[in-house]
């Protein structure tokens, strides 16, 4: 990502160069040297994901009464229901096998 | 439209403590009809129930925090002390096994030879692949420092290198443990040495993977913009949790693989 520097704004690393004198040239090349390094490897973070935050905090403070759990929409009611439908499946099945545990053993 | 006068949180009712405890429900039984009639239908069920609700949970107390904006000063401070007490309670329980093991390594039995490590068993060497662990996990714990400084300094692919490096550590030790494991020249059934070493060493490699996984969404979390350099309590939690695993296995390096040796 290419950062263009309009005149009155002098970003740090350019200032530095004025602080060298014409005589110290040397100074001046490393400085540029480095300079041209830096920009070359970008620290502007990943591009790739776009911040969601504010598109959320508006989902989920929209007024409508509906609790958090199912306030994302329809793959929160599917998975509310496919989770509840496991807890009640599943109660049912350990009575059914707590009855066949308390049966006598048929030796 | 009412508003809250108080800074609190009243959360939404919500079904996930139901399904929890009846997870829990379907994990005991179903590991005793596991044990009784070989059927593993309720265990599965059990452990897929778990999973379910803590997607659920954690997913619908950061749509509350980041989303709602209902982790305010005095919310957020309830959840440090929640976490801190939680981390107690796990010391506690990791205190059970270092007492077995002392107990059982003080005073050798007869039935061991008299001596510790007992008669018979080879200890893995303390210098060797134990201590690269220890390396791995000490190292961990100065990346996710760091990494808390980059996002408290709001650097935010400092952040995201360090917190990323720190997953890997932890991934490299479990991977590191499995190997151990495997060629480990004695098991859990060998004595109370194994028993001890095996618990003991097993619960951690445990709460290393938990802590992982803690961290991995904190990754997520981090990526997708949910912390702020002043707000990342959830960040902060996995971090404590992170050094705890790292306290554990120091005192377990010490005590079973070096003076059990």
């Amino acid at each position: 990502m290419h950062v263009c520097v309009s005149v009155k704004y002098t970003p740090p690393y350019i200032q530095h160069l004025e602080v060298y004198p014409r005589g110290l040239s040397n100074m001046r090349n490393l400085q540029y040297m480095s300079r041209l390094l830096y920009r070359s490897f970008s620290t502007t973070g990943n591009n790739f994901v776009k911040n969601k935050v504010p598109q959320n905090q508006k989902i989920f403070q929209e007024d409508n009464g509906l609790p958090v759990h199912i306030k994302g929409g329809t793959v929160d009611v599917l998975l509310y229901r496919f989770t509840m439908g496991i807890t009640v499946a599943g109660t049912g099945l350990s009575l059914y096998w707590l009855l066949i545990a308390s049966l006598p053993k048929k030796n | 439209m009412a508003h809250q006068a108080h800074a609190y949180h009243m959360v939404d009712p919500s079904p996930w403590p139901l399904t929890g405890a009846v997870a829990a429900l379907l994990l005991t039984s179903g590991l005793a009809v596991w044990f009784h009639f070989k059927s593993m239908t309720l265990l599965v069920m059990g452990l897929l129930l778990m999973i379910l609700t803590m997607i659920q949970w954690w997913r619908d107390i950061i749509r509350e925090g980041t989303f709602q904006g209902h982790h305010t000063p005095p919310v957020q401070k309830g959840l440090r002390y929640g976490m801190i007490l939680f981390i107690t309670s796990e010391v506690f329980f990791f205190l059970g096994f270092f007492w077995a093991f002392y107990h059982s390594s003080l005073a050798p039995t007869p039935e061991l030879g008299g001596v510790w490590p007992p008669t018979g068993i080879t200890p893995l060497n303390p210098f060797e692949v134990p201590l690269l662990n220890t390396a791995v996990l000490l190292a961990s714990g100065v990346t996710v420092t760091w990494a808390h400084h980059s996002l408290m300094e709001g650097k935010r692919v400092e952040a995201t290198q360090a917190l990323t490096l720190t997953i890997i550590l932890g991934f490299y030790f479990t991977a590191l443990q499995a190997m151990e494991y495997y060629e480990a020249p004695f098991t859990i059934a060998d004595g109370v040495y194994g028993t001890t070493f095996f618990v003991a060493t097993g619960f951690h490699g445990l709460h290393v993977i938990i802590g992982s996984t803690f961290l991995v969404v904190c990754l997520l979390r981090q990526i997708m913009y949910h912390f702020t350099s002043s707000h990342h309590f959830g960040f902060e939690a996995a971090a404590w949790y992170w050094h705890f695993v790292d306290v554990v296995w120091l005192f377990l390096y010490v005590s079973i693989y070096w003076w059990g040796s």
